[in-house]
């Protein structure tokens, strides 16, 4: 075979879509509009919140109202907080000691002969397992043994074409894998707590842009024993998925979803697109309209907070910031967000954000 | 087969609509790379508008007089990476028997095993694939494009083929060029 005829098989075997004359126009438009900001893959994957949960509020006025932890200070170093953190980097796993800020690649990660839903690498570790799971921590089981994931039907199929879905209960260190739950919907798993595993439809991320038109239609709790789902009512798990606009907040906003909190509150990241400047926020909701601040404050500050991801523990919530790849944020209720210097980072792929990602709690 | 390139000196920075009239020519060639990775013309769309919108935000890691089209497809590349971590991505899907029967001149036999070959590749192999052989790159652009040198590129296109050739016969010169 030569090279023009492997080409030809190669777009024989990719095929040749051409582009949609709208696309420019929809990219001219995000990009001179103010719009949602689409949540890392990564963190869709590392994070509970599993899908880009995007919402545009009508938001009106100058400045937020209320409810605000003042702006985080950093530090140099996290010194009181000695444990090791799970991390991805680029295509690797491992460990940054949050003493001394020592990346440390995990030569043993390995997921083979586990079952995965979607991507059959370490995503994360379990310390009371002292291993790598193919599994995000929101499919984890509350004591750490098992994991939740997805299965569609027939073998190879996909989320276009797949004829049955399968929830499935993974215990690792029997092997033991369960058949919970089965449906023709595709879903995806949001948590899964001492109330069960919680699953819905995906959020609809073509639909209008506000949080009610994007709600998930269907939710559903099983039992992670029995298998028994038991339908939810949307508006229960709102939460999940948007926000609450508060009277004052500004109009001129991006926002996404970066992780959630240990209790399950979903972080949100905002920034305002106003040119000269601009604020930036990070927060959780602990009640509809009652935000605890993690950042407030100017957008090209030099503490300012930019979450690619957000990990929380029972320390508090670890961070990687677009801002700088060499640190990891820690914010504490109380103390504030400081900062972990990191370092023997690997090189990664051009276009890989290269610094460290945290997957899981730190132990 | 490629697009039209911006020229450097129309890579406008200052605002979002000069940035946007400086990478439209590069959207073509954008969307077939993430079409190329993603087999999902929604997908690559998706992963096209994103890439834009991430491409604005890190508009200083663009180097001024550097081609913006390598600086553009790595972002997009990146974008697919990070949509293929999305639930319910699945590279290389499935073709309906229409589809196989209309490859014309081709075996369905050579079409399947390639697919096939092609999506049990990790990634980094399946991306310089993509650029070099569905994009036609050359392995300067490619490695331009993946932050490495054309001879690394050159290696990493023979790494990627060996992986493919337990499963279909390929010419060891293959992408020398």
């Amino acid at each position: 075979m030569d090279e023009t005829r492997f080409r030809s098989l190669m777009h024989e075997a990719i095929g040749d879509q051409p582009m949609q004359p709208w696309l420019p126009a929809a990219v001219r438009t995000r990009l001179t509009e103010p719009r949602p900001r689409a949540v890392p893959g990564a963190l869709a994957l590392l994070a509970a919140v599993m899908l880009t949960v995007l919402v545009v509020a009508a938001l009106v006025g100058p400045r937020l109202l209320g409810h605000v932890t003042p702006a985080g200070t950093s530090s140099p170093v996290l010194a009181e907080i000695d444990c090791r953190l799970p991390v991805a980097i680029g295509s690797e796993v491992g460990f940054v000691d949050t003493h001394t800020g020592r990346y440390t690649k995990d030569q043993s990660a390995s997921v083979a002969g586990l079952p995965d839903s979607f991507a059959s690498r370490p995503s994360y570790y379990s310390a009371v397992l002292k291993r790598w799971l193919p599994a995000s921590v929101s499919s984890m089981s509350p004591d750490g043994r098992s994991y939740a994931w997805i299965r569609l039907l027939p073998d190879g199929s996909t989320q276009a074409n797949f004829k049955t879905a399968e929830l499935h209960r993974y215990e690792v260190a029997t092997g033991t894998d369960q058949l919970l739950w089965t449906t023709t919907v595709f879903f995806i798993v949001w948590r899964w707590d001492t109330a069960g595993i919680l699953v819905s439809e995906p959020p609809d991320l073509n639909g209008p842009a506000s949080g009610t038109n994007r709600a998930p239609a269907n939710w559903w709790l099983v039992d992670p024993v029995t298998g028994a789902a038991t339908q939810q009512a949307s508006s229960s798990h709102a939460s999940l998925y948007s926000f609450t606009p508060l009277a004052g907040d500004p109009t001129d906003i991006s926002f996404s979803s970066v992780g959630v909190d240990a209790e399950g509150h979903t972080i949100w990241s905002l920034f305002t697109n106003g040119k000269g400047g601009g604020a930036n926020w990070v927060f959780y909701e602990t009640a509809p309209g009652q935000r605890v601040f993690i950042y407030r404050g100017p957008k090209d500050d030099a503490s300012a907070l930019d979450p690619l991801a957000a990990m929380a523990d029972s320390t508090g919530i670890w961070f990687s910031d677009y801002r700088d790849p060499n640190v990891i944020r820690h914010w504490q209720q109380g103390t504030g967000l400081r900062n972990v210097m990191v370092t023997g980072l690997p090189a990664v792929d051009q276009g890989t954000f290269p610094g460290a990602i945290p997957t899981s709690p730190c132990f | 087969m490629i697009e039209a390139d911006a020229h450097p000196a129309l890579l406008a920075l200052d605002d979002e609509v000069a940035f946007a009239n400086s990478i439209e020519p590069l959207l073509p060639i954008a969307f077939r790379l993430a079409y190329g990775m993603l087999r999902n013309r929604d997908d690559a769309e998706d992963a096209v508008q994103e890439a834009a919108m991430k491409a604005w935000r890190k508009r200083a890691t663009f180097r001024p007089g550097a081609e913006p089209r390598p600086w553009f497809l790595t972002i997009v590349a990146n974008e697919c990476k990070m949509a293929r971590r999305r639930p319910g991505w699945v590279l290389f899907g499935q073709r309906s028997p229409q589809e196989r029967e209309s490859a014309s001149g081709i075996e369905a036999g050579d079409l399947e095993r390639l697919r096939w070959a092609l999506s049990r590749l990790d990634r980094k192999h399946q991306l310089v694939l993509v650029l070099r052989f569905y994009l036609d790159l050359s392995n300067e652009e490619v490695g331009r494009t993946l932050g490495i040198s054309a001879a690394t590129a050159r290696v990493r296109v023979h790494r990627a083929i060996q992986r493919l050739r337990p499963v279909i016969e390929v010419p060891e010169d293959l992408g020398d060029g």
